[in-house]
């Protein structure tokens, strides 16, 4: 398994406006924390991080976080981002030890989707499950599990317990979940553009049906307010003429 | 056009702005692309299903389309040439309210080039800027 090496420094200074200074000045605040170490707040330069996501994504990649002469194998645990931009504004590592078994979510990668003869006679391949959870080694971790779909028919399934899993890598999810399935295309409906009413549930429905009634007189009153108004308007209007 | 089928009352208060930023509901969760909003406000029933139309249209009706929000807040109003009083006025549809980063359709089962089209099309018949994302990256 591939290793990767993240320089860090120590972060001494914590709370919101200490973090949003850290970020003005391009650095991401973080933390470390694992089983036999005590939890040290990080800071990390935006650069060098932003290449390390982009070449592992959120994987399950084991990194050597160094932290001054310290250097703690670890996994990234969580990347907080900004709902609009993406950019990461917090990390997360989970240092490992390399002796216990840890659980991993591992991603399953599907191929053969285009030829499969679900597909060919018109099916939707759907995708029912996208990670399994595994417990293994750090050191035995897998990148992705592959699935080749390309002999599923219209109405098959793939299961969990279908996926080839090396012998020192212990399934968690259950076996009998579906992950795949090629199913017939939903039919489009045709919907009705007029606006409906809802059920009013409760006592506040009368009253409300009452109160929609006496308004309803109102506008009509309303209406005939309104024709009568030109008229009076005219008069007016003759009034004045005169004087 | 999507509705609530029971409410407990029929008409509500306007209500103030949504709010700012937010990562709730703002995740991929079912498929593999998503529309995010980027701005806030009112998304009506109309504009939902107009947007579903487009995406299910240049999708012709492969892969798999879900909406992720739901107009769940009745919008009144006065008919024309009405003066002022009387009363609130008839519901006219329905709205979602939206926070900038709500995710709004997902989809699957699409090569990404189908997925980015449909999204741009379906972004049309929206009020509110909007940005493609794709799982992973």
């Amino acid at each position: 398994m591939e290793r990767e090496i993240l320089q860090v420094s120590k972060r001494t200074k914590s709370g919101t406006g200490n973090a949003r200074r850290l970020r003005r000045s391009q650095m991401v605040p973080g933390v470390l924390y694992g089983k036999e170490i005590k939890s040290v707040s990080i800071e990390v330069a935006t650069k060098p991080l932003q290449g390390l996501l982009s070449k592992i994504g959120e994987e399950n990649v084991l990194i050597d976080v160094q932290v001054g002469e310290d250097k703690h194998t670890s996994l990234l645990k969580e990347v907080q981002r900004d709902p609009l931009t993406g950019a990461a504004v917090h990390i997360d590592f989970h240092r490992v030890s390399m002796k216990e078994e840890i659980t991993v979510t591992i991603s399953l990668v599907v191929k053969g989707a285009e030829d499969c003869p679900g597909v060919q006679e018109g099916g939707v391949v759907e995708t029912l499950l996208n990670e399994v959870e595994v417990r293994c080694l750090p050191l035995d971790i897998p990148a992705s599990f592959e699935l080749d779909i390309s002999e599923l028919s219209m109405g098959e399934k793939v299961h969990v317990s279908d996926i080839k899993v090396p012998a020192d890598v212990k399934m968690i999810t259950s076996v009998e979940q579906t992950v795949i399935t090629v199913s017939r295309p939903s039919e489009v409906e045709v919907e009705d553009a007029t606006v409906g009413e809802p059920e009013v549930i409760g006592e506040e429905a009368a009253e409300d049906q009452a109160a929609e009634a006496k308004s309803e007189d109102g506008k009509q009153e309303g209406a005939v307010e309104k024709k009568e108004e030109p008229a009076a308007d005219a008069k007016d209007d003759k009034k004045a003429g005169k004087k | 056009m999507l509705m609530p089928k029971r409410v407990k009352y029929r008409k509500q208060q306007r209500g103030g702005d949504p709010g700012g930023p937010t990562n709730r509901g703002g995740r991929l969760s079912f498929g593999s692309y998503g529309l995010k909003v980027l701005e806030g406000g009112r998304l009506s029933d109309r504009q939902i299903e107009a947007a579903r139309v487009a995406l299910t249209r240049h999708m012709k009706r492969g892969g798999k389309v879900w909406i992720r929000v739901f107009p769940d807040r009745p919008v009144t109003k006065k008919p024309a040439e009405t003066r002022m009083g009387k009363g609130k006025g008839s519901p006219e549809g329905w709205v979602a309210m939206l926070r900038p980063g709500n995710m709004i359709f997902e989809i699957d089962g699409v090569s990404i080039q189908v997925a980015r089209e449909a999204m741009r099309l379906a972004s049309h018949k929206l009020p509110f800027k909007t940005k493609f994302i794709v799982k992973g990256m």
